[in-house]
């Protein structure tokens, strides 16, 4: 793929509104992030712990080895900002593994409070991901 | 300079080998990228590696022999080779295909030479058309009718000893006397090897009655050489678990020796061995006879590193990454006697497995003594795994040298906060039939059932 090529890809996600582009094959593989002011909406704070100091509420921990993330490369928000309530069930985030995106999902109902992980960064199993505190409005 | 087939390294492993593997890799300028059960995340070794991550829980059905998580670690964290180590998946050509299949390098054999030499029956035949000596007994699977086992056994002469093809390191067998005993005998081997190998092939032994365990460490490259790096004996084991393996084999003559290893790398050309692997054999009466052959690392290879000065790891990675040997076997010399004692966290009397903080971890040095552990005092030992805390390794100019070094090592060590065999190995050093050099392979079993009798 020339230059010529990549600008051309980059004209047309401008024109088309996407923020992202990914490509993979055999024998190469292309990721394209357009960032010209893109400030996610997205959660204004965010707490990032540095381990297992954890408060009151539910753990939700990665399940795979993989690249812990809280938006979809597709798109510039998270998946679900800090202080949102979530239903159990509800996607959270994603750990991704080379092609794969596996889902990382509530494990009850409550309030999204604390993302515990730093994002595109490498997590194992077990690794606290998020905190659910029981949601005071029910 | 010319790429490297691999310059990230995963170890599918725990423990001293961990360690082990880590520090060939550095010799070799490689990353690596340990995985881990959560169990042992708080290993040494863990916080060593270049990235650690963590694909599991404790129990090693979902950590260290899930190969699905290994894989996606593998991906992960960009690693480009996996070393399995030794037990765990290091002889699953499952597995070793799965990787390949993935694109990356498994620091090992073809899941092909795997697959034969874990098949018994298939091995003992490629052993054979090798010219590698066997112990007598029947010619491939044996038949479902017991009658025609019967005249087999007969033939070979009681006692016999029941194998299971897929069976290996002393599981799966069943010593014969006497031909009213070959029909049960025959019926619940069977049952077990269909259970635990899935695969209910049997094969049928002459039982040897006072064998040395001995055996043969050899290192072949993908370009055609093939070396025998000398011979260790194993014969002191307890429930088929070596306790102390030594280098070279006290007492047999040389040139017999290196005939036998001779055999092992002509068998190793014809069936295009890669890697390391270990030739195992029973020694009784003057003559040697495959039993099996491991085709990975042996826990007990430094006792061949220490006598032959050649790092079995760093070079087992050289061959993966495509390397031409640059060694002849007339470059391969032994120099000394080496002894290796395996310290294990088990009570020495019960053998039952202890677990908890080791409160107190002083380890022996001086010239001639090495350590291979991935323990540190105030680490907890988990109940989940194999016991091995330590190796140590010592090495001498004479037997003699090497056996006064091992005692004043032992001596040296302190280990609280958990029970070791320790005091074993004090007793096992004070042993004159040891100490002479002669060993059976039944002669720690012996001897410990005796001192329980007491």
């Amino acid at each position: 793929m020339k230059v010529e090529d990549l600008q051309q890809l980059v004209r047309w996600l401008e024109e088309a509104g996407i923020g992202s582009f990914e490509i993979e094959n055999d024998d190469c593989s292309l990721r394209m992030n357009l960032r010209s002011d893109a400030t996610p909406a997205g959660p204004i704070s965010m707490t990032i712990d540095d381990g297992e100091n954890t408060g009151d509420g539910v753990i939700v921990a990665a399940d795979l080895p993989g690249i812990f993330l809280i938006q979809h490369p597709q798109n510039a928000t998270p998946i679900v900002p800090l202080g949102a309530r979530v239903r159990a069930g509800e996607l959270l985030g994603l750990v991704q593994v080379g092609q794969i995106y596996a889902p990382v999902t509530a494990c009850n109902d409550g309030k999204l409070a604390k993302i515990l992980a730093v994002p595109e960064t490498l997590v194992g199993f077990g690794t606290p991901l998020f905190e659910i505190v029981e949601s005071e409005f029910r | 300079m010319t790429q490297r087939r691999f310059d990230k390294v995963l170890i599918a492993n725990r423990g001293e080998i961990a360690l082990r593997i880590q520090r060939a890799c550095r010799q070799l300028d490689l990353q690596t990228v340990v995985v881990h059960s959560e169990a042992d995340r708080r290993a040494k070794y863990v916080g060593l590696a270049d990235e650690a991550v963590c694909i599991g829980p404790a129990a090693a059905a979902r950590s260290y022999l899930n190969p699905a998580a290994i894989l996606l670690a593998a991906e992960a964290t960009g690693a480009q080779a996996v070393h399995p180590g030794y037990g765990f998946l290091s002889e699953n050509a499952a597995f070793a295909e799965q990787v390949e299949a993935y694109g990356l390098t498994f620091i090992g054999p073809s899941a092909q030479s795997i697959r034969t030499m874990g098949d018994k029956i298939a091995a003992k035949r490629a052993m054979q058309q090798a010219g590698v000596p066997c112990v007598p007994g029947s010619e491939g699977a044996l038949p479902d009718d017991a009658a025609v086992v019967g005249r087999i056994a007969a033939m070979i002469g009681y006692p016999v000893i029941i194998k299971a093809a897929g069976g290996g390191g002393g599981r799966g067998m069943r010593v014969v006397r006497f031909e009213s005993e070959l029909a049960d005998a025959l019926a619940i081997t069977r049952a077990e090897a269909r259970r635990a190998f899935a695969n209910p092939d049997l094969y049928l032994e002459k039982f040897l009655e006072h064998p040395r365990h001995i055996e043969i460490q050899v290192l072949c490259d993908m370009h055609g050489t093939a070396l025998w790096l000398g011979d260790r004996d194993c014969s002191l084991q307890r429930r088929n678990q070596k306790v102390v393996e030594e280098a070279p084999a006290p007492g047999i003559a040389r040139d017999l020796i290196a005939r036998i290893g001779a055999r092992c790398i002509e068998a190793c050309r014809r069936i295009n061995y890669r890697g390391v692997g270990t030739f195992e054999f029973l020694y009784e009466n003057g003559a040697f006879h495959f039993i099996e052959m491991n085709t990975r690392l042996q826990v007990e290879h430094p006792v061949t590193e220490m006598t032959g000065g050649i790092d079995i790891v760093q070079k087992q990675i050289q061959v993966a990454l495509g390397e031409k040997l640059a060694l002849t076997q007339a470059d391969v010399a032994l120099s000394g006697h080496a002894i290796e004692c395996r310290i294990n966290a088990e009570d020495p009397l019960t053998f039952a497995p202890s677990a908890g903080r080791i409160t107190r971890w002083d380890m022996p040095g001086g010239i001639g003594v090495r350590i291979d552990s991935h323990i540190a005092s105030g680490d907890i030992v988990s109940p989940y795994y194999d016991s091995l805390l330590a190796k140590l390794i010592v090495h001498g100019a004479t037997r003699n040298e090497a056996l006064k070094r091992a005692e004043t090592a032992l001596s040296e060590m302190m280990v609280e906060g958990i029970s070791t065999n320790i005091p074993l190995h004090r007793e096992i050093l004070q042993d004159d039939a040891f100490r002479a050099g002669d060993v059976t392979i039944h002669h720690l079993e012996k001897r410990l059932s005796q001192k329980a009798d007491r």
